[in-house]
């Protein structure tokens, strides 16, 4: 009951925050002006003479990746950024010391928090994910292969993300863990773009580089398996390489691995928290 | 350590003798700063127990380690029996922080029922504990008010309705007063002897030695993170009795005569000063001087206050 309190207060104070309402507003704004893209992109793929129909599903898809990368990122960003002061500005502000005097243990204030950020998180990227990808299946009736996996791997991502910040936010204060955060998470983008030119290449060491740097932050790699579950070849065979797609999609198991990934974050951030002073 | 009297330190009302704070051997070292060094503390069940000090001698540490905010380098502490780790000996104590920071986006009420969701009161008898501490520090009007919109003041009894949620049966109050107007100060005070009738064991962190005085059955004194002395208010005087007089005339022998009864009796034209250990060597001396046929305009006997005796140990470290 006591992790359930500090779930909801947690969430209920995340979502109260002025730059969460922010990005609300403008991750409205942007799936208005990606619907009006879409519409335009659709109807000049429906009047071009100079695209083979069987392509079509292919700009389709590299258009909703591009939708689903974008807001992808501004999930990310805002399971970062809403997460980094957590336990470090809390400890730092003694708002923590009237909590941690109750009678409850100091793992349940971890979890609780963790639980309310990664609710508030995993709510906006379920939402906006499916609100991208119902925008180019209602204009241009594309039907993704997998959204339901694609949808799944980027909460994934998002609550993996909240869990490294929950940790390195028992560790380094509130702004220096959100950059240090995104900064892992870029490292982990250009280690995935990395591993894809790597594949076109067929440089092993760009795609060994790839997979280190996804065992080390599999956050990219859920955001590649969920791309790989939206996109579509034209003859059902190699993929079309373009900046959002995946060539080579990592193995289904990097899914567990990234649950054990943040299990692990959280246990760590635990045993942190348990011997900080308040 | 210098020790008082420790009756003022008894268990009130014959309650149980186990201590409700136990603190032994308790440490804290910062790098190489020893910020509390080997600490015992006890504070029976039902006293009102001050912790006095001046700034950086250990206080607010002290108070993070007895309730478990502070891990100790070395030593133990138990709160009615129980390692202070044990959620279940936290769940009859109420705490008022020093450096608060409450979540201002809250109303009054709603931030009292998260803290009281975090005592484990549920439903109805939670709803009725939250109006009770809102009653009881005169917010009531203020009730769905933000705390974003509430003065220092009302933000420190906000504070104490969280500290008394779950009816505690020890209250730990770091600075309770600081930031308050005389009559704010006055109220906290009256609350604090309301609850010593209800039998709440208090222990109160201030620098305001006046207030400590006031209320306090026990005092400790920290300074350099060490116990200099503890003991009652009430004992301070005892045994030490601080004497100055005003005389006139009287025979060449006379301070040899009270030097009989204060042996550090001096004069200065027709001041005399001494220190006696009781009301009745005052008595002795001033009858011993009517007899010797000097007159006696003044005996003014003055019992050293708490503020004495702190100054006293701290510029007694300094020297």
């Amino acid at each position: 009951m006591k992790v359930v309190a500090l779930a909801r207060f947690t969430f209920l104070e995340a979502v109260r925050r002025r730059f969460v309402a922010a990005a609300v507003g403008l991750t409205a704004l942007f799936l208005v002006l990606f619907a009006v893209g879409t519409h335009f992109a659709v109807r000049e793929l429906e009047t071009s003479s100079l695209l083979l129909p069987s392509f079509r599903p292919v700009i389709l898809a590299q258009l909703l990746l591009t939708g689903v990368w974008l807001v992808s990122l501004a999930s990310g960003m805002l399971g970062i950024f809403a997460s980094c002061g957590t336990l470090s500005s809390e400890i730092e502000s003694h708002t923590l010391q009237s909590i941690a005097v109750k009678p409850l243990h100091r793992w349940e204030i971890v979890v609780g928090k963790w639980i309310g950020l990664t609710l508030m998180a995993s709510i906006y990227t379920l939402v906006t994910t499916i609100v991208v990808i119902a925008i180019v299946w209602v204009r241009s009736g594309y039907t993704a292969p997998n959204p339901a996996v694609a949808v799944a791997a980027l909460v994934l991502q998002a609550s993996v993300l909240v869990s490294i910040t929950v940790l390195v936010s028992a560790f380094l204060p509130n702004l220096a863990a959100g950059i240090a955060v995104f900064l892992l998470h870029a490292l982990a983008m250009a280690g995935g773009i990395e591993e894809q030119i790597g594949v076109v290449l067929r440089n092993q060491t760009m795609q060994d580089i790839g997979v280190w740097l996804s065992v080390l932050v599999p956050t990219d790699a859920m955001g590649k398996i969920a791309a790989s579950a939206l996109q579509s070849s034209p003859t059902g065979g190699v993929i079309m390489p373009g900046p959002f797609s995946v060539v080579h999609p990592p193995s289904p198991w990097m899914a567990l691995y990234a649950a054990i990934y943040l299990a692990a974050c959280l246990a760590f951030a635990v045993a942190r928290f348990e011997r900080a002073d308040l | 350590m210098q020790a008082g009297d420790p009756v003022g330190l008894a268990t009130r009302g014959g309650a149980s003798a186990t201590p409700v704070v136990r603190a032994r051997g308790l440490r804290k070292v910062y790098g190489s700063r020893v910020a509390v060094a080997g600490l015992d503390l006890d504070v029976p069940e039902g006293a009102v127990y001050g912790l006095l000090g001046p700034n950086g001698a250990g206080k607010t540490t002290v108070i993070k380690m007895l309730l478990g905010l502070s891990l100790p380098t070395a030593g133990s502490v138990t709160l009615f029996g129980r390692p202070n780790s044990d959620p279940h000996a936290r769940a009859r104590v109420g705490f008022l922080p020093e450096h608060f920071r409450f979540h201002e986006w809250l109303t009054a009420v709603e931030f009292l029922d998260f803290h009281a969701q975090l005592y484990g009161i549920r439903g109805a008898e939670r709803r009725e504990r939250v109006t009770t501490a809102l009653d009881r520090v005169g917010l009531t009007h203020r009730a769905e008010s933000r705390l974003g919109t509430f003065s220092k003041g009302m933000l420190q009894r906000i504070g104490l309705a969280q500290a008394l949620l779950n009816a505690p049966r020890l209250l730990v109050l770091d600075e309770p007063t600081s930031g308050l107007d005389p009559v704010g100060r006055r109220e906290i005070r009256d609350l604090i002897l309301a609850l010593r009738e209800e039998g709440v064991t208090v222990l109160l962190n201030s620098h305001i030695l006046s207030e400590v005085e006031r209320v306090c059955d026990g005092v400790a004194i920290l300074d350099l993170g060490q116990l200099a002395w503890q003991g009652s208010p009430t004992g301070i005087g005892e045994g030490r009795i601080e004497v100055t007089a005003q005389i006139a005339g009287g025979p060449p022998e006379l301070l040899d005569l009270l030097r009989r009864l204060a042996p550090d009796i001096m004069r200065d034209a027709d001041q005399l000063s001494f220190t006696a250990p009781d009301a009745d060597t005052v008595a002795e001396v001033a009858a011993a001087i009517i007899a010797s046929g000097a007159r006696l305009y003044r005996l003014e006997p003055k019992q050293p206050s708490l503020e004495d005796l702190f100054v006293r140990l701290v510029k007694g470290r300094d020297v």
